[in-house]
């Protein structure tokens, strides 16, 4: 070939390589457009034309347009321009809701018909949980992401199956009834990512009883789970995570003892404590910490939040706290990082930490941040006591 | 990380020779990313110097560079908003068109994106340069057009 030159010696420049690329190639650059965008390309020249109607990636957002009204007409004039045979890969809806909730459970329900993959819709504006969701949704076989924000899941009555979803993230979504939120991940055999965020139920919807939980539990579920993130006022169903790698969890606190059941692939571990003024103390925390603890034999890397508003009554009751009798597998062998938000440098609290210290014999870095509301007397007394205690690892206290 | 099912090649580096003769080396692995290279690989052998004649020494090293990263499974949203950061369009633009060429699946999304992204808020004008597109509607066609599509231009930056 060419010997060495000095000047790289380009045969072609790059704009004759990019205009002599397939349309399949530049549809790939516009399905990262939305769609409102790609629909300008049509302008370019009459090879563009028609490239931004062949997409099979929909994404618009109501914000980007003058008026609903508009909103609504673009899209059902796209779906319509649209080849008819064409598939609906993915759909991106971020709408309000006013006036035209029938139209949006249309729009699912014409990309459902059109082999919908990806379907990601949210309310933005609006009254909160306005729009209920087409029940049609629960027996699209073709979905491998479903992503919905701020809308109401009225009762199902339909069977809910999922062959092919692996991502699956509800986000202040309502519930009409507690117990249908387990259709999901029950129904979706081959589910990854798995994230409830700000869980609602409906005024005067039936909590799930402890009876459902246990029943429930039996069934082997998840078990391709990677990740997954849930943070609920209710009862957290923690045996939906028993096959997680990665497990993020925001827990009301005082709450009645969790049965912890196994956690044999979690490599990650994120808890958030969180309570208000009404609370009581949870008393029994730090004993159930040390059950989840004993039950993640993998565990590398923990991190504990506490967002506790002021309480009322301190110096009342506090948590307790009790050496275990056996100490647990991952603080032997695994546990490289501890991370403790929130720390107000009670005795219970300083107590699991000196117990992490004293027994993890892998552990690289503790980080402990202390409550932004501490005194400085108190946040220098709590320096010294975990300062004084010997360790191998990197210590950082804010 | 994962663990490569043929161990003998994964601590072989192999031989890559850009279009104005410079030469790499990358991992075995990473090249099995590129199936451009990992075809020439299988039909050459792997102990040749692959020759790639329209991927230049600029270039090269940036995608190394990415693929060193992806096998240790380190690609992260911060690194690869770092990756692009200091790249202008054309750049971009260049290191796209190889990663075609090389079949580099991964690097390939990515830089769509990227290109989506800067594209997002240029001028009609700006978008034809960067695509090489001759534009061969006639004014009147073109105006019509607009008309039709008058929802999708409204926002949008105009040419000067």
């Amino acid at each position: 070939m060419s010997s060495s030159t000095s000047q790289p010696q380009r045969s072609i420049p790059t704009e004759d390589r990019i205009s002599i690329l397939p349309d399949s190639i530049l549809c790939r650059i516009l399905s990262f457009l939305p769609t409102k965008l790609s629909a300008t390309t049509s302008i370019l020249s009459k090879r563009w034309k028609p490239l931004w109607l062949s997409l099979l990636h929909l994404d618009f957002d109501v914000q980007s347009f003058i008026d609903f009204n508009t909103f609504r007409h673009v899209v059902y004039s796209v779906m319509l321009s649209r080849e008819v045979t064409l598939p609906i890969k993915s759909l991106r809806l971020k709408s309000c809701s006013e006036h035209v909730v029938n139209d949006i459970n249309g729009f699912i329900n014409a990309a459902m018909q059109r082999g919908i993959e990806y379907l990601d819709l949210e309310i933005t504006t609006g009254k909160d949980f306005e729009l209920t969701l087409t029940p049609n949704i629960f027996s699209c076989k073709t979905l491998t992401v479903l992503k919905l924000k701020n809308l109401t899941v009225n009762k199902i009555l339909t069977q809910v199956h999922f062959p092919l979803l692996e991502i699956l993230h509800l986000d202040k979504v309502r519930f009409s009834c507690y117990e249908d939120i387990f259709k999901f991940p029950l129904s979706s055999p081959i589910l990854e990512d798995f994230s409830v965020n700000d869980l609602q139920l409906r005024p005067g919807g039936k909590f799930i009883s402890e009876k459902f939980i246990s029943e429930t539990s039996k069934v082997k579920c998840l078990t391709n789970l990677v990740k997954a993130s849930y943070s609920a006022r209710q009862n957290i169903p923690l045996f939906l995570f028993t096959w997680a790698h990665i497990l993020r969890i925001k827990l009301r606190c005082p709450h009645p003892f969790y049965k912890v059941h196994s956690l044999h692939n979690l490599t990650q571990l994120e808890l958030t404590f969180f309570s208000n003024n009404m609370d009581n103390i949870w008393s029994g925390k730090w004993k159930w910490m040390l059950e989840v603890l004993q039950h993640s034999p993998k565990l590398q890397h923990l991190t504990i939040h506490q967002e506790i508003e002021k309480i009322k009554n301190i110096g009342i009751s506090e948590a307790y706290w009790e050496d275990p009798q056996i100490v647990p597998q991952c603080l032997s062998s695994q546990l490289k990082t501890f991370l403790f938000r929130g720390c107000r440098g009670k005795n219970s609290e300083l107590q699991f930490i000196e117990y992490i210290m004293q027994n993890s014999k892998v552990l690289r870095t503790m980080t402990i941040h202390s409550i932004s509301s501490i005194d400085l007397n108190a946040k220098h007394q709590m320096l010294k006591k975990l300062a004084v205690w010997p360790r191998n690892y990197k210590l950082i206290f804010d | 990380m994962a663990q490569e099912a043929s161990s003998s090649t994964s601590s072989k580096t192999i031989s890559l020779k850009t279009g104005d003769g410079e030469i790499f080396e990358i991992e075995a692995s990473a090249a099995k990313q590129m199936k451009t290279v990992q075809r020439l690989i299988d039909d050459l052998g792997d102990d040749i110097t692959i020759p790639l004649h329209n991927v230049f020494s600029k270039e090269l090293p940036k995608i190394i560079e990415y693929y060193k990263k992806d096998i240790t499974g380190e690609i992260t949203k911060d690194f690869e908003a770092e990756f692009v950061k200091d790249l202008n369009d054309d750049e971009v633009k260049v290191l796209f068109l190889a990663a075609n060429y090389l079949d580099a699946n991964k690097l390939f999304e990515f830089l769509s994106q990227n290109i989506a992204d800067r594209l997002e808020s240029k001028s009609v004008e700006y978008v034809r340069k960067y695509f090489g597109v001759e534009n061969d509607f006639t004014p009147e066609e073109e105006s019509k057009l607009r008309e039709e599509r008058a929802w999708s231009f409204r926002g949008i930056k105009e040419d000067e």
